[in-house]
């Protein structure tokens, strides 16, 4: 045991992230740092090398760039007015039609974009203004916008998954997408129930307008997006092929789908979003291989054991325990990405929880949902602030509206975390 | 300087595309290759593995030469004047001792030490994995000199204004 390596890890990665250094570059010279203490430097620098290359060295990581890429496609191709409209179908008579068909819009459009910010933005960016022609008011309209966009987060298919099954060394992508699939949905459902319960009292009505289209037209415009969550979870779940060849047919079914069907895609917007998906990618290869050293740092100091040897000292109730890493886990969020949060906390969280004796995929989709949380909270929620200025709203005006939908979200929380059933069910029933 | 900027990200744009379009068109030949022609194919899986190194090392030398790498902006926002362009050298002194030292260095001695390992499969040399590594490095170094440059004359130009 290293005590002070662990000092010298800790100080060297928090002092260069408050001064804004990127977190790639915080967590590679912290690691190296650390690392030198404990190893000869030219053996150090070699084995940092060695371990950045063998992390992006993996098949299962190629799923990230393919299926950031088929959700940028998607993003390009102007699928949000066809969902919305979609949405509408389900939800054109309920109280408060236009705030369920934005949260059904951004659970569509995130699953298959595979990002809440493009979310909150293409769906709430058609219907956030619409809701206030029809009398909704704005801050509410946003705030239903913003505590629904990060479900796009959970239902598969997501990035986050696939690093925290890296991360973990192995837990099942698929049981993950299917549990995930459970708990964006809870989300979901819980922000629609807020948004019922206000729009009733605030007397909220609307009748369908679909804007001159035809059910029929609203249908086959929108289905073959939605399709493509069907392929994937419907040819991962039936072993016609794994997550990462998933991810391949998703990108030449998203292709076809832009290119020739909805014809919205052209040759410089498709490069377009060629280079936004490799600089996605370039975001995310870098804080995959920096980890990859800290891990291995970590291993020098011995921090995971003395941190779960803390945790696991406080209390021998799992209960206990599990409340603890909780509230860690959404301090954590709350100044955090979401990628590198996975990558950096899951290789010390999860032994504690394999103590305890919660599944790896169960700890998985808890550990996202809690994240996901951080992006719609201040002070660093990214949501949070996208979606106010879509909105054209102060951030604190929204803070009060938002409010019941944070409490609904947190109780979803507390559900999934201490009734595993609820998540596992799903993926216990699909036999994986 | 800028015009090896420009050159330097059309060239890795472009090399990028190709390979990432490649690389989509492999994986669906696996699938296809499984499925209907009933031949799996081995040698793919290892050609996609390789290329996927060498599109993360190229992603992230582009990714510095645009300066989107996330960081926590929560306090530099608020930075001005001489602060401010003291943290933004910081980050591409960072960029550039990371490179030279982990990069350059660490990745010629991985490659150097694993030319005569066989990368499984494809039946080439596994230091040609490595090789991404200084190659990467060398890109991130002239991107973070050109972006000092630029920070430079910025910092220049706003204090000319200000007088």
């Amino acid at each position: 045991m290293m005590l002070d390596a662990g000092i010298i890890l800790i100080a060297t990665f928090l002092g260069l992230l408050i001064i804004g250094v990127p977190i790639g570059i915080c967590i590679a010279v912290s690691s190296m740092a650390t690392i030198f203490i404990a190893l000869p430097p030219d053996i150090a620098i070699f084995t940092t090398a060695q371990k950045m290359v063998s992390s992006l060295d993996s098949f299962t990581l190629l799923a990230v760039p393919f299926f950031i890429l088929s959700g940028v496609l998607m993003n390009h191709g102007g699928i949000a007015l066809r969902l919305v409209n979609f949405a509408k179908l389900f939800s054109g008579r309920i109280p408060g039609s236009l705030a369920h068909t934005n949260i059904m819009g951004n659970m569509m459009f995130g699953a298959i974009s595979g990002s809440a910010i493009a979310a909150s933005t293409s769906i709430g960016g058609v219907m956030v203004p619409m809701s206030e022609k029809e009398g909704y008011s704005r801050p509410f309209s946003a705030a239903a916008n913003i505590a629904s966009a990060p479900t796009g987060m959970l239902i598969p298919p997501t990035t986050a998954f696939i690093l925290y099954a890296l991360a973990s060394g192995g837990t099942s992508i698929s049981a993950l997408f299917a549990g995930g699939l459970v708990a964006g949905c809870l989300w979901g459902f819980g922000c629609m129930l807020v948004a019922y319960m206000t729009a009733k009292s605030r007397g909220y009505t609307t009748k369908i307008d679909l804007r001159n289209s035809s059910v029929w037209k609203v249908i086959t415009d929108a289905l073959p997006s939605l399709f493509l969550i069907v392929i994937i979870i419907g040819g991962i779940v039936l072993g016609v092929f794994t997550a990462v060849e998933a991810s391949a047919i998703s990108v030449i079914y998203t292709m076809l789908l832009t290119i020739c069907f909805y014809r919205t895609i052209n040759f410089s917007t498709f490069q377009a979003a060629l280079i936004k998906a490799l600089e996605t990618t370039g975001v995310i290869m870098f804080l995959l291989a920096a980890s990859a050293a800290m891990s291995f740092a970590m291993s020098i100091t011995g921090l995971p054991s003395a941190l779960s040897s803390i945790i696991l000292g406080l209390s021998d109730n799992p209960v206990i325990v599990l409340l603890v890493i909780t509230v860690m886990l959404l301090a954590i969020g709350c100044f955090m990405d979401i990628g590198p949060a996975i990558l950096i906390f899951t290789p010390i969280l999860l032994p504690i929880t394999n103590q305890i004796g919660l599944d790896p995929v169960h700890f998985g989709i808890v550990m996202v949902f809690n994240l996901c949380i951080g992006t719609i909270t201040p002070p660093v929620g990214t949501g949070l602030f996208v979606g106010a200025g879509i909105a054209k709203e102060k951030v604190e005006n929204l803070l009060l509206p938002l409010l019941p939908f944070y409490i609904v979200i947190m109780f979803t929380l507390l559900l999934i975390t201490y009734i595993p059933q609820i998540t596992l069910f799903l993926p216990r029933l699909m036999g994986l | 300087m800028l015009t090896i900027h420009a050159a330097m990200d059309k060239i890795l744009k472009l090399s990028c595309c190709l390979l990432f379009i490649s690389m989509v068109g492999v994986a669906s030949w696996q699938v296809i290759a499984r499925y209907v022609l009933n031949t799996p194919s081995t040698i793919s899986e290892a050609l996609l593995r390789f290329s996927l190194v060498w599109l993360s090392m190229l992603a992230i030398a582009y990714v510095t030469g645009q300066r989107e790498h996330v960081s926590l902006t929560l306090l530099t926002d608020k930075l001005t004047g001489k602060w401010r362009i003291g943290c933004d050298f910081l980050m591409e002194f960072l960029f550039i001792a990371f490179s030279a030292v982990v990069l350059i260095y660490g990745g010629i001695q991985a490659t150097s030490n694993s030319m005569s390992q066989i990368y499984p499969m494809l039946n080439i040399p596994k230091g040609l994995l490595y090789l991404s590594l200084p190659v990467s490095g060398v890109l991130i170094i002239v991107y973070c000199l050109n972006n000092c440059l630029i920070i430079y004359k910025n910092a220049f130009l706003t204090r000319s204004h200000a007088l």
